[in-house]
């Protein structure tokens, strides 16, 4: 995609410029660049955000046996539309005990690190925002990054509640680091690159049995496991249920959101489903060969090679997957107990995700 | 070492388990009664709204004598043998569907009917005068719903 938005930007920038009347220099293309980052960004943000939570109110209605929204629009595709606005639309409220600078910026700061996520995924051959070296890094410091903003929400609102979400979510997210730190390094070691391109290009080619959680059929053997590990960390990094301590709207009211109105909290809302969906797009590239289909059409010689919208379905096709069966846990499951949130993060998922290392690196020595 | 791996399998099965049980609720019809387009099943002695036959009424005031809360309010006028009705209102402000007053009714003329919603703006606008004979209010467009206890008082 930056290979399409550059010659955007450079036109924007030259038309601007002959706007003016002024030769094209560093201040128009920095105009530019801005404009092109948001139009990006609002064609991500829209379907992301508002699709994202439809989907989970519809799936939460049918788990229970309602219908869920269904009056705004057809099929209520609206609806989501309608609480945006509706949220635009309600008074800001900032409590005058607030620590009112960080508790203005905490709402952004949670915001781009849950949709700057985006860019490192490969959707499809060559459909990349930013084909980074070390994309899996990136992505890994941005889910501490929203880990920040949710503490300064959680800090400067002076609120008891508001603190004690503040500070599960560090507990959780930071301790959770590491199992999601470690699970995914098994990719990385077995395709000896940390560029989430590099690894799907890995996989690429021998159909299901080139994605890595299946790879050579004795691969699954570590990979299996670290897949679980990975999703189950994803998870709690997302603040998903039965994770959802941070929250935990029947014991903290709102947890870290609760002194916030209007859209400051419609800035923690999307983030939430924008961080599940990236995480679900993460770990399909990782362990569920990304855009290569199980078929092997797309991979070198295939039928389908380089084909972009091959691709780009595939890719879909499994990061929804990932993303309703995460729904469906939440639907399902309980939400844990903090302690045994740590009790499955350092004895269960840390020593099972470094057995799943070694086993890695063992097998790619032989 | 054996009970660690004995508690993740519990943990990944139970799990497994508990999806099994909500995910067929996806793909299952959803309980939800559309109630304004759809209408909901009454049952056939349900005590809504008054079907009130203004033809068989012959203004014997029982139905207001017997009312606990006197939200019937009724005006006639004698016209040699027969009483004619001049105003027979009904305060469903206050009305609290006992049915107590299809019971004395001699000619069956009240009954209690199906319909259970009315709506107004105003106090005045839930009061109804069955005497009207301009604006007929008949709830039901089928038949009349018996009151078990006045069909067992005809026979």
């Amino acid at each position: 995609m930056i290979a399409a938005a550059q010659p955007v930007s450079t036109a924007i920038a030259d038309f601007l410029a002959e706007l003016v009347g002024m030769p094209p220099n560093w201040f128009f293309s920095a105009i530019a660049m801005l404009l092109v980052a948001t139009g990006v960004l609002m064609l991500v943000v829209t379907p992301v955000g508002l699709g994202g939570v439809y989907i989970e109110r519809k799936f939460a209605g049918r788990m229970q046996n309602r219908r869920g929204p269904n009056r705004v629009g057809p099929y209520g595709l609206l609806q989501t539309l309608a609480d945006g606005v509706k949220l635009l639309a309600k008074e800001d409220i900032i409590a005058p005990s607030t620590d009112a600078p960080l508790f203005r910026l905490a709402p952004y700061v949670v915001f781009i690190g849950a949709f700057t996520g985006f860019v490192v995924l490969p959707y499809a051959p060559g459909i990349v925002a930013g084909p980074l070296d070390v994309g899996v890094l990136l992505f890994l410091a941005l889910i501490a990054f929203e880990t920040i903003g949710i503490v300064m929400a959680g800090w400067s609102s002076n609120n008891k509640w508001s603190l004690l979400g503040g500070m599960r979510e560090v507990a959780q997210v930071v301790s959770y680091e590491l199992p999601l730190g470690i699970a995914a390094m098994c990719p990385v070691i077995a395709a000896g690159t940390m560029s989430l391109n590099g690894i799907t290009d890995y996989q690429g080619g021998g159909g299901i049995f080139g994605w890595l959680i299946l790879r050579n059929g004795y691969w699954a053997v570590v990979m299996v496991p670290a897949f679980l590990i990975f999703y189950v960390s994803g998870l709690a990094a997302a603040k998903r249920a039965p994770f959802d301590l941070p929250e935990a709207e029947s014991e903290l009211v709102a947890g870290f959101h609760t002194e916030y109105s209007g859209m400051r909290f419609g800035m923690f809302f999307l983030p939430e489903y924008a961080l599940m969906l990236s995480i679900s797009g993460v770990t399909s590239v990782l362990f569920l060969g990304g855009y290569h289909d199980p078929f092997g059409l797309s991979g070198p010689g295939g039928t389908f090679h380089d084909v972009w919208w091959w691709g780009l379905l595939w890719f879909f096709l499994k990061t929804t997957f990932l993303f309703l069966s995460q729904i469906c846990l939440r639907w399902t499951l309980p939400r844990m107990r903090i302690d045994q949130v740590m009790y499955l993060c350092y004895k269960v998922l840390l020593p099972a995700s470094l057995a799943c290392l070694v086993g890695t690196a063992a097998l790619r020595l032989l | 070492m054996k009970n660690w791996f004995a508690r993740i399998w519990h943990g990944l099965k139970t799990t497994l388990i508990g999806l099994s049980i909500t995910v067929p609720y996806l793909f299952r019809k959803p309980y939800t009664l559309q109630y304004p387009e759809e209408v909901p099943d009454i049952p056939e002695t349900e005590r809504g709204l008054h079907n009130f036959e203004i033809d068989k009424c012959i203004a014997c005031y029982q139905c207001a004598k017997i009312c606990p809360v006197d939200c019937i309010a009724i005006e006639d006028e004698i016209k040699g043998k027969n009483a004619v009705l001049l105003k027979f209102e009904i305060d469903y402000t206050k009305c609290l569907f006992c049915a107590l007053c299809c019971e004395p009714c001699p000619t069956e003329c009240i009954l209690m009917g199906p319909t259970f919603d009315l709506v107004g703006y105003t106090r005045d606008e839930v009061i109804i005068d069955y005497a009207d004979r301009e604006n007929p209010r008949t709830w039901s467009a089928g038949e009349q719903i018996p009151y078990p206890i006045a069909s067992f008082a005809r026979k």
